[in-house]
């Protein structure tokens, strides 16, 4: 009978083994449906692009704002707009950091 | 995702709280609650399919490679089915283990998991219907018996088959690939002010999903993949069961046969084990499917990911049965099977040691066995016909 027992408590390792590796499971989340309200331009950090190329359901923009992400229809107007705005201030920014860091190397 | 619902956003800042309700922002759907019923279902649930349809089915196919020759078109699609459903519950592990463990064996896994998993489904399925027709046939049309059922036909059908099962995956095969789990992200300033964010934390996450470059042909293969699924992998194999086996009923019910009703009861059980494993997941599916491209709230979603990730497995389970259902329900089967485990006892007995130990697994194996297909088991003849 020992080997009985043996081989339930091998059983339950093996089990346990495969379980060990269920804290990595991931899925991707996913906008189901879209925010209503429009988001100032001055509040997002952000954007991703969500489309139904992958394993989402639905086309859209998920704009990153302090503390939480925010899903957009892209078809609606103050989505288009949110993205111009990033991409604006993304521009400015880059060109803030060029100039700094030739300012930066012309000094030194 | 850290999307946390303490409403920071909301407090800290001025003129926003007023504005803004919760309510009014919709965030990306982490589906909670379905991780956590797949942390449970996906090791425990799907180990236990995997042992118990291993067993069964690699018992049908080593009865029939060493004991039994395939003489008859029933014996064909009896050992096609075993084999379809071995490979099944043989790629369960592999596909578990590899979504737990972000796709860590490659990209040919996932398409070869992916696609397998696919071929062996709609195989498995369309061979129950085939078995149908072949009783059909026999019991209700007895007349054209000898010319339809024989043993040629019977390899041309499962070759067909086969065929048809690889051809209908092969946009599973194609489309499916494994990736990175991100977005296409664009910030503002630079890498260095990110939100917390799962999406693109480290170490990278591999899915293996769809994956499509335009967007018109990702719409119609995601409807036409699971689509074809439930159309040909379940209504299709149903309606032909359910035409059979009405017609072999209604036959059965008219003859003069002291046997007709334990034939009936196998018959309902066939019936009745394929639509209750196999209709609460397709439902489901079907629903999923429609709903698809369509907006819907996060609690909705979640509640349906949650059906099909504990239905998946009731229909898995059905390949655990098809081998008591289909093969050890018959009287000349199961004295095959009688067979194999007495000479395995006998092997067991003289290579192992610990001799009490194979007598007891195989004596406990037979008992629960004779118990399952116990309305039958004092059948005079066999149902496999």
């Amino acid at each position: 009978m020992a080997g009985d027992k043996a081989r339930l408590v091998a059983a339950l390792c093996s089990l346990i083994v495969l379980a060990a590796f269920i804290d990595s499971t991931q899925s991707a989340s996913c906008c189901l449906r879209y925010s209503r309200r429009p988001i100032p331009c001055k509040r997002l950090l952000g954007y991703t692009v969500q489309t139904i190329n992958t394993s989402c359901d639905i086309n859209a923009i998920i704009f990153h704002v302090p503390g939480r992400f925010v899903c957009a229809d892209p078809a609606m107007n103050w989505t288009k707009r949110g993205v111009k705005c990033v991409e604006d201030m993304r521009r400015k920014m880059e060109e803030i950091m060029e100039n700094g860091t030739s300012v930066a190397t012309t000094s030194s | 995702m850290n999307v946390s619902e303490d409403g920071s956003l909301f407090n800290q800042s001025d003129d926003y709280s007023d504005y803004y309700n919760l309510e009014d922002l919709v965030s990306p759907c982490p589906h909670d609650n379905n991780q956590r019923t797949e942390m449970w279902v996906g090791p425990y649930v799907h180990s236990v399919i995997c042992i118990l349809g291993f067993l069964g089915n690699s018992l049908v196919i080593l009865t029939y490679a060493f004991y039994k020759r395939t003489k008859s078109m029933t014996d064909v699609y009896l050992l096609n089915v075993a084999i379809a459903d071995l490979l099944f519950v043989l790629s369960l592990p592999l596909l578990v283990y590899n979504q737990l463990s972000s796709w860590s064996m490659g990209s040919v896994a996932c398409k070869l998991l992916r696609g397998s998993y696919s071929v062996n489904l709609y195989s498995g399925m369309l061979l129950l219907a085939c078995i149908s027709t072949d009783r059909y046939i026999a019991i209700v049309q007895a007349r054209r018996s000898f010319r339809l059922r024989s043993l040629s036909y019977g390899r041309l059908i499962c070759g067909v088959v086969w065929a048809f099962a690889l051809l209908v995956s092969i946009p599973t095969f194609y489309f499916y690939d494994r990736y990175e789990l991100s977005h296409n992200t664009f910030y503002m300033q630079g890498e260095g002010e990110q939100p917390e964010n799962n999406q693109t934390s480290k170490p990278p996450q591999y899915v293996c999903e769809f994956r499509f470059n335009d967007s018109d042909v990702a719409k119609s293969v995601k409807l036409a993949v699971p689509g074809t699924q439930l159309a040909v992998g379940f209504f299709l194999p149903l309606a032909i069961m359910g035409f059979c086996y009405t017609a072999i009923i209604v036959t059965l019910m008219k003859a003069k046969n002291f046997q007709r009703h334990k034939a009936v009861r196998v018959v309902l059980a066939v019936v009745v084990v394929f639509i209750v494993c196999n209709l609460p997941y397709n439902l489901v599916l079907l629903y999923e499917t429609i709903s698809k491209f369509s907006e819907q709230s996060c609690q909705d979603s979640d509640t349906v990911q949650i059906a099909i990730t504990v239905l998946q497995p009731l229909a898995y389970l059905h390949c655990c049965l098809n081998p008591v259902l289909y093969a050890f329900i018959g009287v000349k089967f199961r004295n095959h099977f009688q067979r194999i485990v007495r000479d395995l006892w006998c092997m067991g007995k003289k290579y192992m040691t610990p001799r009490r130990f194979s007598r007891v697994t195989s004596e406990m194996y037979v008992s629960s066995l004779r118990r399952s297909v116990d309305g039958s088991s004092d059948q005079g003849s066999s149902f496999t016909m």
